[in-house]
């Protein structure tokens, strides 16, 4: 093991990893038994809850640990060497897929991406919005505007038929919210000395954390960029997040552009690029600063969106059958991919209590309720306060948003089943079209009212009166979450820049 | 405008969801009370009476017995009279003997045979079968009657596992017999831990002892006599749930 690694991330972290396996195991020991078969038909919803719990978490183990095990010959010849770009000095195009944003963050994005500090570059905004005070915009800091005549594949083919138009040995992508620094360029060029490296990624990294849904997203984010991708980054799979990153304009050619799906083009292009023995280099420093989705209906659209990339990658494309990928790769891409089925347990835990409530039926036949208190437990603490474990803080609106990430990741994955096309709305874009609110949140609403219609029902003529306090309890929590998650993300009127 | 008919469409939408969440709480709610009234109905016991067997302490012939079938005894009420005369024989010429003491020993003896001779009643209790008649003939240690005891009567109930529950939290239980046309108080025992789950697969009830309050009262019951529980403490009265739940049973048995 490698000493410097287990330096690098924190005590609370090395205690994750340590303890975790012995938490969930013992938790296992105990629903997996079955002599603790409670209800017939609960049983198997509290299994498969709670299988995808432990996969979920115990993939997340597995990663932190296998970035601290990673072999020797797994390391990436990297040549970081200022002098290489200095003698090159390559041109690369800046491309700005926008897509109806508010022309204020729009705006910013391309100012800060025409101030970075690397000379040879050349900007092109791609408007699917069709705005004319973009395109004076672009026209006064000499920019390239394009409109495309349809919106077909949305983002990718927006990229697409901006490609067209550009042919630089390198491109950048920033997505209208995310904000480059000066030095963004600089930094990263020297990573392409390696030509097989046709991919360098910088993480995400939100400054409007003053909204409630931000902030709950903007910490499930920084888990990611924090540990999964460095950890993906170990065994060249990190893969690209669709802004903040530099491509190799060759091997997008040969893999034909940019993956051309209206969801998730991000993951689908790293993945040809992986099968076409291309490598991919995470950057783990902040070199862009975005916005993070601060309203309902642009969370759920952003989650939505990832999860159909998973969800579509796991049933079309599964990496576990590339033959292409290392097995390294596969075994990440594919912990990357079920990452989206804890739609399904959050939905049953958040219901296994009401139905308690209701019908007074358990999963779990808990006669010796303090045995099943002691397994629990440990388990209960390794799943709800990792973000305390692996960030050092746990905030309510981390909670409230991962609660309420059932419903998008639901959606997506029935969408996902029957098939359905998606249309592409950008995360902050006003869409034309009369959206509904209850559209989104009609899941939410309808268990905060069951719980409440519940407690008055579990507490006539109770049969335990220690369960039904705690069950209460617990719905009571649950609830409350839900309500912070629907009070805190309504419409945001100001636009901090 | 826009903006109104939006918020009329997501208030209708609302309104739906929330209607849908209330419709299945109040199922539920409908369920339980339901369930909490069927166990009240047909609930019934057995009433269990200690069985008493009278023996014979000698040998000798049944000369008379002073009780019938069902009748009441009290503890040392004298039951049946036998003899023996072989051994009041015996016992009369050992007497005569008063110089020998080897005699007087064997006297003593046979004193104790003939007082077992009368047999009376070892419990107070309701006599119950009779295993012989007058004049027979009997061994020693056979058993000549039974007799259902009066103490520590008790009545044993097959319930579910959610009566049990109710019942735990209820000091007193009243019970009624149609034929005595009255009604007993009870206590409910309590069962251990790994009594409290049927113990079969098929089986879905587990047994449950219930003390009486006042025995006397209970001696005029007969064994296997059946009574009818009442585990709730006034249902007499109508509360507005059940108005609630008439409406929904109505409801539900109109649709099918």
């Amino acid at each position: 093991m490698r000493i410097t690694k287990i330096k690098k991330i924190p005590n609370t972290a090395l205690l994750f990893v340590l303890l975790a396996p012995f938490t969930i195991v013992f938790y296992a020991m105990y629903v997996f038994n079955p002599s603790h078969i409670g209800n017939p038909y609960l049983y198997p919803l509290q299994l498969f809850a709670d299988t995808i719990a432990i996969v979920v978490v115990g993939s997340l183990w597995l990663t932190i640990l296998l970035d601290l095990l990673q072999p020797e010959y797994h390391k990436q010849e990297i040549k970081y060497r200022h002098e290489w770009v200095n003698a090159r000095l390559p041109y690369v195009d800046i491309l700005i897929p926008t897509a109806n944003e508010p022309y204020e963050i729009v705006a910013n994005t391309i100012q800060k991406a025409a101030a970075m500090t690397y000379p040879y570059k050349k900007l092109y905004i791609l408007d699917d919005g069709h705005s004319d005070k973009l395109q004076a915009l672009a026209q006064s800091i000499n920019a390239a505007y394009i409109r495309r005549p349809t919106r077909h594949a949305a983002k990718a083919g927006n990229l697409n038929y901006g490609l067209q138009y550009c042919n630089s040995e390198f491109f950048a992508v920033f997505d209208a919210d995310h904000a480059p620094k000066p030095e963004f360029l600089t930094s990263l060029l020297p990573f392409f000395e390696n030509e097989r490296i046709a991919l360098v990624q910088t993480p995400q990294h939100f400054i409007n954390t003053h909204s409630f849904v931000a902030a709950g997203t903007s910490q499930a984010q920084e888990l990611f960029y924090k540990y999964i991708q460095p950890a993906k980054n170990s065994y060249n799979s990190s893969f690209c997040v669709g802004t903040n990153m530099i491509y190799r304009r060759s091997a997008i050619g040969i893999i034909g552009g940019i993956a051309s799906k209206s969801h998730s083009e991000d993951i689908w292009t790293t993945i040809l690029l992986h099968e076409k023995g291309y490598e991919s280099v995470f950057y783990n420093r902040i070199l862009a600063e975005g916005r993070a989705p601060e309203t309902i209906t642009s969370f759920f659209r952003q989650q939505n969106r990832w999860a159909r990339g998973g969800f579509s990658l796991f049933f079309t494309h599964n990496p576990i059958f590339i033959k292409e990928l290392s097995l390294d790769q596969k075994l990440q891409y594919f912990f990357s991919n079920i990452h989206y089925f804890s739609g399904f347990a959050i939905l049953i835990y958040l219901l296994l209590p009401i139905i308690y409530l209701l019908f007074g039926i358990l999963p779990l036949d808990v006669q010796e309720s303090h045995i099943w208190l002691l397994h629990y437990i440990p388990f209960f603490v390794t799943i709800y306060f990792l973000p305390f474990f692996l960030l050092g803080s746990l905030k309510a609106s981390t909670i409230s948003t991962s609660l309420a990430s059932f419903v998008p990741y639901l959606q997506a994955f029935f969408a996902t089943i029957v098939n359905n096309n998606y249309q592409w709305i950008a995360t902050e874009s006003k869409g034309p079209k009369l959206s509904f609110i209850a559209n989104d949140i009609w899941p939410l609403v309808f268990i905060i009212s069951l719980s409440f219609f519940a407690i008055p029902v579990g507490w006539y003529a109770e049969k335990d009166f220690f369960t039904t306090l705690a069950t209460t309890t617990w719905v009571l929590l649950n609830a409350g979450f839900l309500i912070l998650f629907i009070k805190n993300g309504g419409e945001s009127k100001k636009i901090t820049l | 405008m826009k903006n109104v008919l939006k918020f009329f469409i997501n208030t209708l939408y609302f309104a739906v969801v929330i209607a849908i969440a209330f419709s299945i709480a109040t199922i539920a709610l409908t369920k339980k009370v339901n369930q909490s009234k069927a166990y009240v109905n047909n609930s019934r016991g057995t009433v269990v009476k200690e069985k008493v067997v009278v023996l014979t302490l000698t040998r000798g012939i049944i000369q008379k017995v002073y009780v019938k079938n069902g009748q009441v005894v009290k503890k040392g009420d004298v039951i049946a009279k036998m003899s023996n005369p072989v051994l009041e024989n015996n016992f009369k010429v050992y007497q005569e003997r008063k110089n020998n003491e080897s005699a007087q020993t064997e006297a003593s003896i046979a004193k104790v045979s003939l007082n077992n001779l009368t047999i009376k009643a070892p419990v107070d209790g309701v006599i119950g079968e009779m295993y012989t008649a007058e004049g027979s003939s009997v061994d020693e240690f056979e058993k000549i009657m039974l007799i259902y005891s009066s103490q520590d009567i008790r009545l044993q109930a097959d319930i579910t596992t959610e009566q049990y529950q109710k019942i735990q939290k209820l000091a007193k239980v009243n019970a009624y017999n149609a034929r005595l046309n009255q009604s007993f108080v009870l206590k409910p025992g309590l069962l251990k831990a790994e009594e409290k789950t049927p113990s079969g697969a098929n089986e879905k009830k587990i047994g449950l002892y219930f003390t009486f309050e006042h025995d006397n009262q209970a001696s005029a019951l007969v064994n296997n006599e059946d009574l009818t529980l009442n585990f709730e403490d006034n249902a007499q009265t109508r509360k507005p749930i059940d108005l609630f739940t008439d409406f929904w049973n109505g409801l539900l048995a109109r649709n099918g």
